[in-house]
């Protein structure tokens, strides 16, 4: 029997209404390197964070060494020997590079004063050890994206972690940096240390692991060697996330364009981005989280400073200035965040819906009671939220309601172009189909919709075309006839 | 049912400590339920009511000003010299200092939203410039000698009417005019939008810039309102005249309801609050309480209204 660090068994994890993780047996040898790969949703964070003690499993056993681990709190994780390495790094800019190493554990003199000879003295080795050159008193503040994560990696590394989590770690360096992250965890591993390498970039897997297990939907797919599978059956067991969903989408005759743009850029977020949007028609954006699907989404609304190119409304040219504006001119966006973004939590359902177009409800510029209600009676109604009356609050209801008023109080817009941003994202079925329904009725209107989502699914039972997104970049751009999950995903990692 | 009667309750709490608090007082001192001492009580708090209604405005958009009180001052000194020494008529006299108000209230939200400065910080700075500005003008000396047609303003009654002073029929329009702004029109949605999401009023189209800066330009007006009325009754400019009103205004808005962080309140619960304050303040003087311990049991009731304002919107959002 070869030897195993770490072996989860029958791991599952269910939050209400969601089972993340389902039955995951995962075990990963001794001083290798492996790579944990899926989609957007596939259970990777959950998994991560069961291993890091910041969720505990459902049900289900995680054994390190053999030994059975009861993992209830990051600081159990820690003092079994594994660290995880976050996405987003968890230093403080104000202190030193030795502070933040040993931050909460720094070393005491006899008389209880931090020693700061001794953490200087120990920072130093542990750099040294990982052969960069990085110095101890410099300000976290000062430094690099690269170098921050190896300030995060020897933090790891000076609390004895024997097994390592790594997420994402290539997502926000150059080439360059990539380079020394790779030399840093080849070394690592000569020296013992196991490392669950998660990424979204395929050849970073072929390059640096030795196995690499695939998640989708919350199950493990398989594991496999590394070397024995090719880029091409990898992306297909990543994809064919099923819904149990039929998509109420009818066929519309696209009309004119309606919105075009041209070229938009921002610096270091969007490049050349260019798309049509016709009457009628559902446009799709498929991407990885971070590939600047939003961002084209807040460029289209004058959410953001700093951009140019050109966008042409129905004909004619428009300036993005502000928010505002766009929605005057009859853009609409249902943002993806909807209790940050798209909704003033303390305000009823009926001040949320006439939030966006107030003149509707009101006579001589006051607000009339009854046009107000009756307004919001025609959306409970059409949309059925769920409410016991029209003035409750909508931080009281759930999140499929919610994300209604949010669709609701657009619809009372009556924009032309509505870009909606994960429209279905964290709500139940039945409100997802209802949503979709909408959307549907909308384009029959002559409305054109532009579709951001994270299931492929969704985006391949909906739209009329799908455009990929890379590193704000336009990566792919396919009729619904030719769109497949395994292309859309091709692109989408590139 | 149960809901709307607790609805009710929770809307009408501040009439219930009012409605308590006056009973008490009755019967630890028999001058309070006299007419004159009731009638005295609204007309004195009527000016810092006009302070609470500013408040209201800002706080409910999520902001806070405490220069009202030296914006008082300012509008004092300014108002009587208007009048005094360049021999204005009174009624030329109000309007620049009502829009002179305005001006400070532009400043301060101008200052709040170009260049970020917090209000807190923003609005104690706007303080100081008033303060110095009153005694640069002042010399530290009063202002006398006002015309006498001004004096109905601050000490007359309506119609002659003992028990309808005119600061308090003032003060009663402009709370009704704030209640109307504040509920039937998109400027006073906006105001409720900003204060309680403003990422989401923005991208719901709401120029939540011009909303809050706007909100400061009326609490400027309202802080001049309340100067006029004082000098009025005080026949003079006061170089300490509204000295710690914004205090007790922002105490009377946040015991009436009105959140400081903002989104949620009504005009007549900052109104209510501040006679709550008003009355609390009028009793303990007429049970001859030190006037040093009443600042401390202020002090100590607003860190206790702010408390349970803040433990009530984490308790709702947690849900």
């Amino acid at each position: 029997m070869e030897d195993m660090i770490i072996a989860m068994k029958q791991v599952c994890k269910s939050f209400p209404g969601v089972q993340a993780l389902q039955d995951i047996d995962l075990e990963i040898r001794r001083g290798e390197i492996h790579g944990l790969v899926g989609e957007n949703g596939a259970g990777k964070s959950t998994l991560i964070k069961i291993l890091g003690g910041a969720y505990t499993a459902t049900s289900g056993e995680i054994h390190m060494d053999g030994k059975r681990l009861n993992l209830h709190a990051p600081l159990d994780a820690q003092l079994a020997g594994i660290s995880v390495v976050h996405q987003e790094l968890k230093l403080v800019d104000a202190l030193t590079v030795m502070e933040n190493i040993y931050l909460g554990r720094w070393p005491k003199t006899p008389l209880h004063a931090v020693d700061w000879q001794r953490m200087r003295r120990d920072a130093k080795a542990l750099i040294q050890e990982l052969g960069v050159a990085l110095e101890p008193e410099e300000l976290v503040g000062n430094l690099t994206v690269a170098q921050k994560q190896i300030v995060e990696i020897c933090k790891v590394l000076s609390t004895k972690a024997r097994f390592i989590v790594m997420d994402e770690p290539s997502a926000v360096l150059t080439p360059n940096e990539m380079d020394i992250l790779y030399a840093i965890i080849r070394k690592l591993k000569a020296d013992g240390i196991t490392i669950l390498y998660i990424s979204h970039r395929l050849e970073e897997i072929f390059a640096l692991c030795d196995s690499v297990t695939v998640l989708r939907d919350g199950r493990k797919i398989t594991t496999l060697e590394a070397e024995k599978v090719s880029r091409e059956e990898l992306i297909h067991m990543m994809v064919g996330r099923e819904l149990g969903i039929e998509y109420p989408k009818e066929a519309v005759e696209p009309g004119e364009v309606i919105l075009s743009v041209n070229h938009l850029n921002r610096p270091g977020v969007l490049h050349d981005i260019s798309f049509e949007l016709h009457r009628g028609e559902i446009l799709g954006f498929a991407g990885l989280v971070g590939a600047g699907r939003t961002e084209v989404a807040r460029a289209i609304m004058g959410a953001d400073p700093g951009i140019s190119g050109e966008l042409i409304l129905k004909g004619e040219p428009y300036r993005v200035t502000d928010v505002p504006s766009a929605i005057q001119r009859g853009i609409g966006l249902v943002s993806e965040d909807r209790k940050k973004e798209g909704l003033v939590l303390n305000l009823s359902i009926k001040q949320n819906l006439s939030l966006v177009n107030m003149k509707r409800v009101q006579r001589h510029g006051l607000f009339s009671e009854k046009l107000e209600e009756d307004l919001a009676q025609q959306y409970i109604r059409d949309l059925h939220i769920v409410t016991p009356s029209s003035w409750q609050e909508v931080v009281y209801l759930s999140g499929g309601n919610q994300q209604k008023v949010v669709i609701g109080k657009w619809l009372n817009a009556d924009c032309d172009v509505l870009i909606v941003d994960e429209p279905t994202r964290g709500i139940d079925v039945g409100a997802k189909k209802e949503i979709y329904t909408i959307m549907c009725q909308l384009v029959k209107q002559g409305k054109g919709i532009i579709m951001i989502s994270s299931e492929m699914p969704e985006l391949l039972g909906m739209c009329d075309r799908i455009m990929v997104m890379h590193d704000g970049r336009i990566t792919g751009n396919f009729s619904i006839a030719e769109a497949t999950q395994d292309k859309l995903m091709e692109r989408a990692i590139q | 049912m149960g809901k709307s009667i607790r609805r009710f309750m929770s809307n009408y709490a501040i009439l219930y400590a009012i409605a308590i608090l006056c009973i008490l007082l009755t019967f630890t001192t028999d001058k309070f339920l006299q007419v004159s001492n009731l009638v005295n009580v609204l007309r004195q708090n009527s000016m810092v009511v006009m302070l609470a209604i500013g408040e209201f405005f800002v706080l409910v958009a999520g902001s806070l000003d405490i220069s009202t009180g030296a914006i008082v001052a300012l509008i004092s000194i300014l108002f009587s010299k208007m009048m005094v020494e360049l021999g204005l008529h009174p009624v030329l006299a109000i309007l620049l200092a009502v829009v002179l108000g305005m001006f400070i209230g532009l400043l301060n939200g101008l200052i709040i939203t170009r260049l970020k400065i917090p209000a807190m910080i923003a609005t104690l700075a706007m303080q100081y410039v008033c303060n110095g500005a009153v005694y640069l003008i002042s010399g530290g000396y009063a202002v006398s000698g006002l015309p006498d047609s001004i004096a109905f303003l601050g000490k007359g009654n309506v119609l002659g009417l003992s028990w309808m002073p005119w600061p308090v029929l003032l003060m009663l329009i402009l709370a009704a005019i704030a209640h109307l702004v504040s509920q039937k029109t998109t400027f006073g949605r906006s105001l409720y939008a900003i204060g309680g999401n403003v990422e989401a009023a923005y991208l719901s189209g709401i120029r939540d810039k011009r909303v809050l800066t706007s909100a400061h330009v009326i609490c400027g007006g309202l802080a001049a309102a309340a100067g006029i009325v004082l000098t009025s009754r005080l026949a003079s400019g006061q170089v300490n005249a509204g000295l710690g009103w914004e205090f007790e205004a922002i105490i009377g808005a946040i015991i009436g309801g009105v959140s400081i962080t903002g989104g949620r309140g009504r005009v007549f619960g900052a109104v209510f609050g501040t006679f709550l304050v008003g009355i609390l303040v009028n009793g303990m003087t007429l049970n001859d309480i030190d006037s040093n311990v009443q600042k401390i049991v202020k002090g100590l009731v607003l860190i206790f209204a702010i408390a349970f304002d803040i433990y009530a919107v984490n308790k709702k959002n947690k849900r």
